[in-house]
């Protein structure tokens, strides 16, 4: 025993209950694996989102014929994984590039102060396959991107806990795109992998369920995330009013000109320092308060505030909806479930709606009207700004018009960017665009000339 | 890395007051289940100071269950399970068995800044908890302030925690946490919990430019003679591009009174519709080129500003009317009867905020205009200042307690800049909640309203409305009531249905009890006599037998420590009522019973 360990002997004279049986035979109490043998008028079959049929079984390890992926090992991935050791679900694997830094610590808690610089997917899985022997977790320290459709492919449903959306977007097209269509169009269910997204800001977050080409994908309801604001470049370089300001024209504009060869390393003291003292200095130029070495950070690095909470609730709602897909024991959520708690404690479930043409999992094309003047380099930026949001945009017409890769194509092509569109193509033809974020997939776009 | 706190992405939201009262705080944490232990590592994880531990169980060690790989179905605490580091063969470290020390020993290597203890009790239905947390104050290192989470407890256990907290010589905030199945509860007892920095989402700035109505009582000399002093006409076009929205729409408000050849004379700021519209017109017509001057299309965007004025929130203004010099109890107390005095001899006007939100403008204009808000706010602030002091002198001579009830400059100002925020909770006491079959009228219509607003919302299903599952909840405690066990016990078949059987009687009592037989939802769910869903509810919550579920104690445990984290900070607006998460359909609501 512990020094700090007081130990309190009561009379026992109270009784709880009416006819007088032990209070503790409250304690006995079912598990999952008690859900699991029973059968329920609330099974998967009878929900909104009907996928499967649930066998009640008493098979201690049905959840080990299963494999998932845990995609993000951070704030979420933590809890998730631990989350999926607490449901007996042994096969997973976990993917993330990052190292762990001491600001994960607050809530990353498979992490230690020993563990800092270490890989996160490496690190969790160790902790817990050790905390936990049944669990065999795999680890993989890199990017999504390096992996192929296989590996995608093997298993039974991926959780994605990732903060940013450009991840997001990629994981979804690839997963979308690994249904197989039969002939009418319709998904083969066998090759349908289900995504469980969550995702938090402050005390903020999110759990959806994505059943490709079933529900709405990420893409369809890519307004939920609209792009990142940034400041006015007139109102940072001429009429600064906040510290913001200060520190966005210290490292959009000061640091590149005076380091043209080099971009900011935003984990690295030395040039952090070096913003901040440059915002300062113009922050004092023009009497403005509030310049911090915290608020410098949280500007350049755009930090969103993260706490142990806000991850614990997104990441268990994920995992429970992941158990249920996995085994059909109750209904799946439909699909979209946002919690605030900022205020009060607010929760909304929805359906989010499917869009018709959507660009990854609609086969829909798109027609777009545009004056013939317009040259080709202006369609492509209006693509990356447009709703569509691409971010490297390839087209290809009845030719080939303009290809990012590989470079010697690139060069061949570069020429026809500042020519005008009714030089290149016909009224109403069909063009062809890829974009790294819609990987194995393109996407129709029909041409037509204002009169 | 390029910062060293491991607490930077926490202090983004509450700061380094909420930190300090975060480090300054001691949680106890009552029953050692999964909610439990998952509530308090969201806790020790931010850096709560201290922890203690109170439970009576033993945790079954891992060498005297033969059973082999499988017995870890039947983990779904990450924080207890047999320990295995200290287990030795010649038995010098007998490996620990007591929940309390496992969950204790293994929360603690969470945080090196955080203390931990535990109190092993032989049952936890008639512990002494009044002795436990005197001990546990006594012995922690500072004055730590206390809050109780009581995780996965029967509703005799509770009443008496309940009880115990409510009576407490300072009441001490109680967390219950519970989950059972696929559903969980979180519910708050607090019987008056006040907030001066709620930090809202979203409010409307206070920006009084009333003060160029007429007829306004108030006046803000320096921001009218600021705003006389610029003559829009006189401007060169990069100037008049650059003017901030706030002048423009005092201008405006002018321009409105006074009239001119375009616009009628007015006596009163836009109300209907039309007047608006008027006034969104007048705002076009000051500008030089409306499609290029971003500062007047801010204007029309912000005219509402000119004619709405900001209000105190009406909790807020009962509690000012009740306060009175013979009440002051705490420092809350007491700045609000300065902010009632200040609010006397300043034609009911609070301190001004003094920050003004940012706006198209020349870096001048607005720091300028900053500059004149920051000061009439700490002009009032001092004001403010004087009035406190004089109370507290008349209190001093009144009584001779003194400085009972000290406010630091520091926290007059956040009071004064948060005075549109303050939010204050008061709950029932759970054990008062546990008798709501006696619910008065007024709370069996809001029942009534909240149950069919539900079924109003296209997106819901109105069989999973989680107060259905929380009705069915109660009716799963009146059966451990009586049979000192939850239904679902016996998995036979027929055992089963004769639970159920039992539970579906309940769920009519309890629905009879609180007036809601006539519910159209009502009838149509719990209380259906249609095949599919005859008894469905009571067969449901017989299936979970109460079932640990690690992710639903996990969701629940999660509501729970962020609810705490707002106790103890007194930063945002906690939660009144019991949240109810139903993880059949991934569905969750707030209910105030």
């Amino acid at each position: 025993r512990t020094s700090e360990a007081m130990v309190m002997v009561s009379d026992g004279s109270e009784h709880c209950t009416k006819n007088g049986t032990t209070i503790a035979s409250y304690q006995s109490r079912g598990s999952l694996a008690t859900i699991l043998s029973r059968s329920s008028p609330f099974s998967n079959e009878t929900g909104a989102l009907p996928i499967g049929e649930h066998c009640p079984s008493a098979e201690t390890d049905i959840l080990s014929h299963f494999k998932v992926l845990v995609v993000g090992a951070g704030g979420l991935g933590c809890e998730i994984l631990k989350n999926l050791a607490m449901s007996n679900i042994p096969n997973v694997d976990v993917i993330d590039l990052d190292q762990i830094d001491v600001t994960n610590l607050n809530r990353q808690f498979l992490f230690r102060q020993n563990d800092v610089g270490s890989s996160k997917a490496e690190v969790a899985a160790k902790f817990i396959n050790e905390r936990c022997p049944w669990m065999k977790v795999t680890p993989h320290h890199g990017k999504i991107q390096d992996k192929d459709t296989n590996f995608y492919k093997s298993f039974n449903c991926i959780i994605s806990g990732l903060d940013n959306i450009e991840a997001r977007r990629w994981l979804n097209s690839t997963v979308c795109n690994l249904v197989d269509l039969d002939e009418d169009g319709d998904p083969d269910p066998e090759t349908i992998i289900p995504i469980v997204d969550g995702g938090t800001e402050g005390f903020s977050g999110q759990a959806r369920v994505i059943l490709p080409r079933i529900t709405s994908c990420f893409e369809c309801n890519l307004d939920l995330f609209p792009p990142q604001k940034s400041f006015p470049l007139c109102t940072v370089a001429e009429t600064p009013r906040l510290p913001e300001h200060c520190i966005a024209y210290a490292f959009t504009i000061q640091f590149p000109t005076e380091f043209p060869d080099r971009k900011l390393d935003t984990d690295s003291p030395v040039d952090m320092k070096w913003v901040y003292l440059k915002a300062l200095d113009r922050s004092k130029k023009y009497d403005i308060p509030g310049v911090t070495y915290m608020l410098t950070m949280g500007v350049v690095k755009n930090i969103i505030p993260a706490v142990a909470s806000t991850n614990a609730i997104v990441s268990a709602a994920c995992v429970n909806e992941s158990v249920k897909l996995l085994t059909f024991c109750s209904q799946t959520l439909n699909t979209y479930m946002m919690y605030t708690g900022s205020s009060g404690v607010n929760s909304h479930t929805w359906v989010s709606e499917k869009k018709d043409d959507c660009p990854v999992c609609s086969a829909a094309v798109r027609k777009m009207q545009v004056s013939p003047n317009m040259t080709l380099n202006e369609l492509l930026q209006s693509l990356r700004d447009g709703d569509l949001r691409l971010k490297s945009p390839s087209v290809t017409g009845t030719d080939v018009l303009y290809m990012q890769k590989p470079p010697s194509l690139e060069k061949a092509t570069k020429p026809n960017l500042n020519k005008a569109l009714k030089d290149l193509i016909q009224n109403g033809e069909q063009l062809t665009i890829t974009d790294p974020m819609f990987p194995g997939t393109s996407l129709g776009l029909s041409i037509f000339f204002e009169i | 890395m390029a910062t060293t706190n491991k607490y930077d992405r926490q202090l983004r939201l509450w700061g380094q007051n909420g930190q300090k009262s975060l480090s300054e705080s001691c949680i106890i944490l009552i029953g050692c289940s999964a909610a439990g232990t998952e509530s308090l590592k969201n806790l020790v994880l931010p850096g709560i100071g201290s922890f203690h531990v109170i439970d009576d169980q033993i945790v079954e060690s891992r060498t005297n269950n033969a059973s082999g790989s499988s017995n870890h179905n039947r983990f779904s605490n990450f924080f207890v399970f047999p320990d295995h580091d200290s287990m030795t063969d010649n038995g010098e470290n007998p490996p620990l068995t007591s929940r309390a020390e496992i969950a204790s020993k293994h929360l603690s290597e969470l945080n090196p800044d955080v203390k931990g203890s535990f109190t092993d009790v032989p049952s936890l239905a008639n512990a002494d908890y009044a002795s436990i947390f005197k001990s546990v104050t006594s012995s922690s290192s500072a004055d730590h302030h206390l809050l109780v989470i009581a995780a996965d407890l029967p509703p005799c256990i509770l009443k008496s925690i309940s009880t115990v907290c409510w009576n407490y010589q300072k009441p001490i905030p109680l967390v219950i946490v519970r989950s059972y199945g696929l559903l969980g509860t979180v519910r708050i007892q607090t019987p008056l919990h006040t907030v001066i920095e709620s930090k809202p989402d979203n409010s409307n700035p206070d920006l009084r430019l009333f003060t160029f109505q007429s007829s306004s009582p108030s006046s803000f000399d320096t921001l009218i003679n600021f705003v006389n002093s610029i003559q829009l006409k006189t401007l060169e076009s990069h100037e008049h591009g650059h003017i901030p929205y706030l002048i423009i729409l005092c201008k405006a408000i002018e321009k409105w009174y006074n009239g001119d050849d375009n616009n009628t004379k007015r006596t009163e700021l836009p109300k209907t519709f039309e007047e608006k519209k008027d006034f969104t017109n007048l705002i076009k017509s000051m500008s030089r080129n409306y499609n290029h001057e971003l500062n007047f299309q801010e204007a029309v965007e912000k005219a509402f500003l000119a004619y709405s004025k900001k209000e105190i929130p009406y909790e807020i203004l009962e509690l000012l009317n009740n306060v009175c010099e013979d009440s002051i109890m705490s420092s809350f107390d007491l700045l609000l009867l300065t902010l009632k005095r200040f609010m006397k001899v300043n034609h009911d006007f609070p301190p001004l905020v003094g920050t003004i939100p940012d706006m198209t403008s020349s870096t001048n204009y607005y720091m300028q205009l900053q500059e004149i808000y920051k000061t009439k706010a700490k002009n009032d602030e001092m004001q403010m200042k004087e009035i406190m002091n004089g109370i507290q002198n008349e209190l001093s001579t009144k009584s001779n307690q003194s400085n009972a009830t000290a406010v630091s400059d520091e926290e007059l100002s956040i009071f004064c800049k948060n005075v549109y925020n303050l939010h204050l909770t008061k709950t029932r006491s759970y054990t008062s909640e546990y008798d709501f079959f006696y619910a008065s009228n007024e709370q069996k219509e809001e029942i009534q309203g909240d149950l069919m607003a539900d079924t109003y919302d296209p997106y819901e299903v109105p069989v999973q409305t989680p107060m259905l599952w929380f009705i069915a909840l109660r009716a799963a405690d009146a059966f451990c009531d009586e049979y000192g066990h939850y239904p679902g016990k016996d998995s036979r078949k027929l055992a089963l249905e004769s639970d159920a059987k039992i539970v579906q009687g309940y769920i009519e009592m309890i629905v009879e009890k609180m007036g809601l037989l006539d519910n159209e939802l009502i009838k149509s769910t719990l209380l259906s006599t249609d095949d599919d869903l005859k008894n469905a509810f009571a067969s449901e919550i017989t299936r979970y037998y109460n079932a640990e579920v690690h992710n639903i104690a996990s969701v629940v445990g999660g509501i729970a420590s962020q609810e705490a984290v707002k106790l103890i900070t007194r930063q945002y607006e906690p939660m009144n009522g019991t949240y109810v998460y139903n993880g059949i359909a991934g569905v969750a609501g707030v209910y105030q019973f």
